[in-house]
Formats: C-alpha cells, structure tokens, sequence
C-alpha cells in the first residue's frame, strides 16, 4: 500500500514538471527561416573548403612531378659524375685499362748492387663482352741503351676471344702456360727478392712467344691449356735454353711448338699443374747445329690454406725437366736439364693493410745434368716478406748457394720493394 | 711436323667463328640473376647514395676513395641483390651478390674478363661466401681461400662481397627491416 501511494505522488509532480521543460525548450529551438540560413552558410563552407582541397591536391600533384624530374636530374647528374670519376659499379664502365707493377732490388755479397730491376705497364681493353685486348710492356734496369744491361720488352700482346663460357682462344704474343711464376709474377705475389732460380733456369721463365692459344675449363676444377707458337733458338748457344727465347722478335716459325698444361684445382687454394711441351729442333734447322728435338715436363703444386683467422700457410714445390736429343748436347751434358724446388710459408695478416709472411726455400738446379761433371747449383734462402698494403710489398732474405762450381757461390742478403696497381 | 702445326693453327684462329655461329653468349644475365634470387624481376631498381658519413668505412673496404657515388640495388622483404664491378688484375669483373638479414646467401661471378683464374666463377670458390656476415672492423666474418695464380681477382671478391654486406645493413638500418617474406 505505501508503494502505491508513493508512485501516485511522484507520478503527480512529474507530469506538470514534463509539460513546462517541453514548453521552454520549443521556445529556443531557431525558426525554419534560420534553420535556412545555417544550412545555406554551411553550404558555402563546404564549397569553399572543396576549393582549398583542391587548390592543395594541384600544388601536391605539381611538387610530385617536380620532384620526379628532379630524381631525374640527380640521376643524370651523379651517371655524369661517375663517368669523369671513371669509377667502376657505375652505369658506364671505361672499356680501357691500365694497371702495371715495378720492383727495386738491393742485391748485397759480391754482386753489391742495387737496380730498378722491372718496370711494368698493362694495358688492356675490351672490344665487346667476348673479344679482349691485353698487352704488358716492361723495361728491364731502367736503362736501355748500347752498353747497358737494360731492355724493353713487350712480353705480352694479344686478342683473346670467348667461344663459349668456359673455352676461348688467344691470338698473340703471350706467355707460354707452364710453372707457377712465369704468368703470374707480380712482386706482392711471392716470396722472395728475386724470382726463384729454378723456374728462370730452367723454364725459363719469363717466357712468352707469339703463337695461338686454347684455353678453358674441362671441369670446375679442371682446366686446360693447349698452345701452338715459335720455339726455342739455340743456334750458337750451345743448346742453353734461357738463351733460346726469341722474345717475339723476328721469332722463327720454321721449327715450332706445341705447349699443353692440365691444371687441377683439388680444393680452393690447392693447385696442381702439369706441362708437357715438344719442339721438333730447338736450333730451328740451323746448319751451325745440330737438329735437336726436346721435351720439357714439368709439374708442381701451389697451396695456399687459411689455418686460422689471420693465418695461412702456403707451399710451393716444382720439378721440371728438359730432354734434348741430339749428339751435341749429349757431350756437353745438356741432353737433360732439371730442376726443382719446395718452398713452404706462413703469412699472418696483422690488420686491414698490415701483413707479414716468413720462407724458406730450397733449390736445385743443373743445366748440364747429362753427363757425371759434377755441375748441380744448390740455394738455400729464408726470408720475410711484408705487405704494408695488399698491393705493397717490403722483401728481406738471405741466400745461402752450394754450388759444384764454388767460385760461382755469393752468400748474400737481397732486399727489394715491389709494387701492383 | 709443319703441315699439322699449320692445320691446328688454323684451327684454333677459326674455331671461334665456327662456334660463335651456334652458340649464343652463355654468361650469367644480370637480369636472370636478379629474377633468380628475387622470385621476379623488381620494376625499378632501388639507390643508396654514399654519403658523407658511410664514404669513410667504402674507402676502408675498397681500400681507395674512387668509387660511385651510389650504388643500385634489388630488394624484395629482407633480401637485396647488388650487382658490383670490381678491377682483378686489370678488367673488371662483374659479380652478383645476395643477402638475406646481413648474410651472403648466394655470390656468383655473372661475367669474368681475366685472363688467369676463371675458377672463381665455380661453386667450389664462392660457395665459400655462403653464410658469411660482417664483423663489427667490416672483415668477413670467416677466411676466404684463393685460387692459385688469380690472387688479384679473389682480393676483389672479398671487397666485393664486404661492400655488399655493408649496403645491405646500411639500407636496412635506414628503410627498416620488412615484414614481408
């Protein structure tokens, strides 16, 4: 029952209180006609704010173009950059190149001399992605003129052509595939003041010949070489083979050869090569001589291992051997001429541009092994190389000879600077 | 003796002529190497300008302060492709680099112009770059083997592939990692 009554109580009082806030609130709504005017003032602001977007969406679409031409323009700007920089990774690439290396050498004992003793400039430039160009031209102790010992020499100028991706053929004076220094002989490259004496003696390295080359990859670890160009000329020199080389000059074609080299890469940094070379008559028929066909075999290896972070150790061993036949060079012991070396090394690489490597090699040699006169030059050398750059190389080391010819003998300390570029 | 040793000459100063006639130019396309490594060719190639606080460790990596002054490059998610040119002994050789999140995933010599040492071209050689990264002194982050005689050219592969390992971390730290896979 008091619920009842109160709800009839609050019921009383809340209608009459309805009626009065309706009432009130009517009489402050706005009229129709200024309902009509904000609608219309709105209307105008929409209009005019449609104006300012688009006014805004022009300017956006005239900086967007703008600042594509001026992608553009930066573009262009930094391909001509790159051009006059001749910098490599650009659009343009120079189609000619320079590069060369030069090494000084300090010969102490008894020879007691110092000789800019190479200086060496490729060039080299690229017809098209298949057909190349390279040539090296060096002068030999800086000084070339009658009574000098220097020389200029163009050691290699040839074509090479790609005739698939792993064969091409080389046209040219170019250096005949055989030993670990006679194509790649840059200072930085090897241990050593002066190149080693087995490979100069008995090779001979450097060695080059104008003549015609095939070359490829039989397998990813295999590769070949098979090379047709001028021979050896002895005439007169009494069948000594360094002093047969004709250097591309004038070379006689009458008596050629035919060089062949099978290279196997057994792991990264592990080479194994071996060249087999045959000359009908290294006196190119010379009635002063007589006829001599040889054969030259040589094999070696070339190992270089990383061991550790900043370690590597490196081993080089080379045997090769000459084989002429001919009465002459029986009597004089030159039918067989051999040589060979080992050679291991541990370089540590210090830093970015620092490193430093110790050897010691041992050599042997004898361009008269045909007969029983004692005549084997034998060379005992240690020593250190330092690179203060890859491409930089400061050589130290000590040559120890035991010679069958002991008046020939000059224990000495050899220093050199080498450089590549 | 002659006779054959002119045949064969003949031969060899021909062959390529003959061989030409049949067989296309067989290197690596870049664009084949891009599409390979991307899932599909990208329509425009992307840049990274080498700016004045980057040019100083490009010097230490290529070891000479003439370079471009940007370099192109390929990315889809966290992979970017680079295709560099870097001098051996005297030409230059063009390499395709690929990374993922700061590591090689795959390096391969798309055109070699040397005359010694083509055997970098083979999976025995880069495959050595797999998984390699970059140390904080910009090394690579295990020791690379050469290739005997070809010394120059494996020297250029090294700075290539730390060039590349640098970008990669330089346009990631700048444009982020992606979400897409």
């Amino acid at each position: 029952m008091t619920h009842i009554k109160i709800h009839t109580t609050l019921l009383g009082l809340a209608l009459p209180l309805s009626f009065f806030i309706t009432t009130s609130f009517a009489e402050d709504l706005p009229s129709k006609e200024e309902m009509w005017t904000m609608i219309q003032q709105q209307q105008a602001q929409i209009k005019r704010l449609e104006a300012i977007v688009g006014v805004t969406n022009k300017a956006l679409s005239k900086t967007t173009v703008r600042l594509e031409e001026n992608e553009k323009k930066i573009e262009a700007a930094g391909d001509a950059l790159d051009q006059i920089s001749n910098s490599s990774g650009g659009k343009s690439r120079p189609p000619t190149s320079v590069g060369g290396y030069a090494e000084l050498h300090f010969n102490g004992g008894r020879t007691d001399q110092i000789d800019l003793h190479r200086f060496v400039v490729f060039l080299s430039h690229e017809f098209s992605d298949k057909i190349r160009f390279f040539s090296e031209l060096e002068i030999e102790h800086a000084v070339v003129e009658n009574g000098q010992v220097g020389a200029v020499e163009m050691e290699q100028a040839y074509v090479e052509m790609d005739i698939n991706e792993n064969n091409r053929v080389g046209v040219g004076v170019q250096l005949i595939p055989i030993g670990i220094l006679n194509e790649t002989h840059e200072p930085p490259t090897f241990y050593g003041v002066e190149r080693n004496n087995v490979e100069k003696n008995i090779i001979p390295a450097t060695w080059w010949e104008p003549g015609v080359r095939l070359s490829g990859n039989l397998t990813e670890s295999l590769s070949y070489d098979l090379m047709m160009h001028s021979g050896l000329d002895t005439t007169g020199q009494a069948y000594k083979i360094r002093s047969g080389r004709k250097k591309a000059a004038k070379a006689p074609w009458k008596n050629a050869a035919v060089t062949a080299r099978v290279t196997w890469q057994a792991m990264t940094g592990v080479e194994i090569g071996a060249t087999v070379q045959y000359q009908d008559d290294i006196t190119q028929s010379s009635p002063a001589d007589e006829n001599a066909a040889a054969t030259l075999f040589e094999i070696h290896t070339d190992l270089k291992r990383a061991v550790s972070k900043n370690g590597t150790f490196g081993f080089r061993a080379l045997f090769a051997q000459w084989n002429i036949k001919a009465a002459q060079a029986d009597l004089i012991g030159r039918n067989i001429q051999r040589g060979w070396y080992v050679e291991p090394s541990y370089k540590i690489t210090i830093d970015d541009n620092n490193a430093v490597g110790v050897f010691a090699r041992y050599s042997v040699w004898d361009n008269e092994a045909g007969d029983n006169i004692k005549s084997s030059f034998r060379q005992t050398t240690v020593g250190l190389n330092y690179w203060p750059h890859e491409n930089v190389v400061l050589k130290l080391d000590y040559q120890i000879d035991n010679f069958d010819q002991q008046t020939s003998e000059d224990n000495r300390i050899n220093l050199g600077i080498g450089l590549q570029f | 003796m002659r006779i054959y040793l002119l045949i064969i000459l003949s031969y060899l100063i021909f062959s390529p002529a003959f061989l030409w006639a049949e067989n296309d130019k067989e290197y690596v396309k870049t664009t084949d190497y891009i599409s390979a490594a991307l899932g599909a060719m990208p329509e425009k190639s992307s840049v990274i300008w080498i700016t004045k606080d980057i040019r100083p460790d490009i010097i230490k990596i290529l070891r000479r302060s003439n370079f471009p002054l940007r370099y192109r490059y390929y990315r889809r998610g966290n992979h970017t492709v680079w295709i560099l040119d870097e001098i051996g002994k005297v030409m230059p050789i063009t390499t395709g680099v690929t990374i993922e999140d700061g590591k090689i995933i795959d390096l391969t010599v798309l055109t070699y112009r040397e005359s010694h040492g083509s055997e970098i071209r083979f999976p025995a050689y880069s495959n050595q770059y797999n998984s390699v990264t970059l140390t904080n002194g910009l090394h690579l982050s295990k020791p690379i083997n050469g290739i005997s005689g070809a010394t120059l050219s494996t020297n250029a592969m090294k700075r290539v592939s730390r060039l590349a390992l640098y970008l990669h971390n330089k346009v990631l730290e700048k444009d982020g990692p992606s979400q897409k896979k």
